[in-house]
């Protein structure tokens, strides 16, 4: 096995540990918000993982750079998304302070 | 077996699996958080799917869903609130 296959076992491994380790979470997480830090991981650090690997395994090309968009935009897109499912938790629950008044 | 062959079943079973278990259950935010992990998980098998094949050009099916996936969420949230 070369260190390019090495690289790419490597990567795709943690990828796919910390998606395990985020699925486990996010199942034994009771409640909305707390949830919220389970699907943070997935977008943040598995996503350029794979992006990586992918363009290791690959090789640097057209395709690898589609794939490094793809989950450029998932890093990008994943804090506003559990920003708002998180502000739409807190509404639900009257934990937003502006909340209390209305 | 290449790695994103491995890769994409571990992420059907490890991350599609939990994100179904939370998405069927309780209330409709409680709900709304497996929908928001099966999306960059079905991203990201739909990329080691491409690899498997050697088809470049089914990249535009997660680069599609990435931006759905976002969009609909925020529908979501929206309309949850309301």
């Amino acid at each position: 096995m070369s260190a390019h296959e090495v690289a790419v076992w490597a990567l795709l491994g943690l990828a796919a540990m910390v998606v395990l380790l985020s699925g486990v979470g996010l199942v034994a997480a009771r409640d909305s918000i707390p949830r919220l830090h389970f699907v943070t991981p997935v977008t943040s650090v598995a996503a350029p993982l794979t992006g990586v690997a992918y363009a290791v395994d690959q090789g640097w090309g057209i395709s690898a750079g589609l794939v490094l968009v793809i989950v450029g935009l998932l890093a990008v897109t994943g804090p506003p998304m559990g920003a708002a499912v998180g502000r739409a938790a807190a509404k639900n629950e009257d934990l937003l302070p502006g909340d209390a008044s209305s | 077996m290449t790695p994103w062959v491995v890769f994409a079943g571990v992420l059907m079973v490890a991350g599609l699996g939990p994100a179904l278990a939370v998405g069927v259950r309780g209330r409709a935010l409680y709900r709304l958080t497996g929908l928001q992990l099966a999306g960059p998980v079905t991203v990201l098998v739909l990329i080691a799917v491409s690899a498997v094949l050697g088809q470049s050009s089914y990249l535009i099916v997660p680069l599609a869903l990435v931006l759905l996936s976002f969009a609909g969420t925020l529908v979501y949230t929206r309309l949850l609130t309301e």
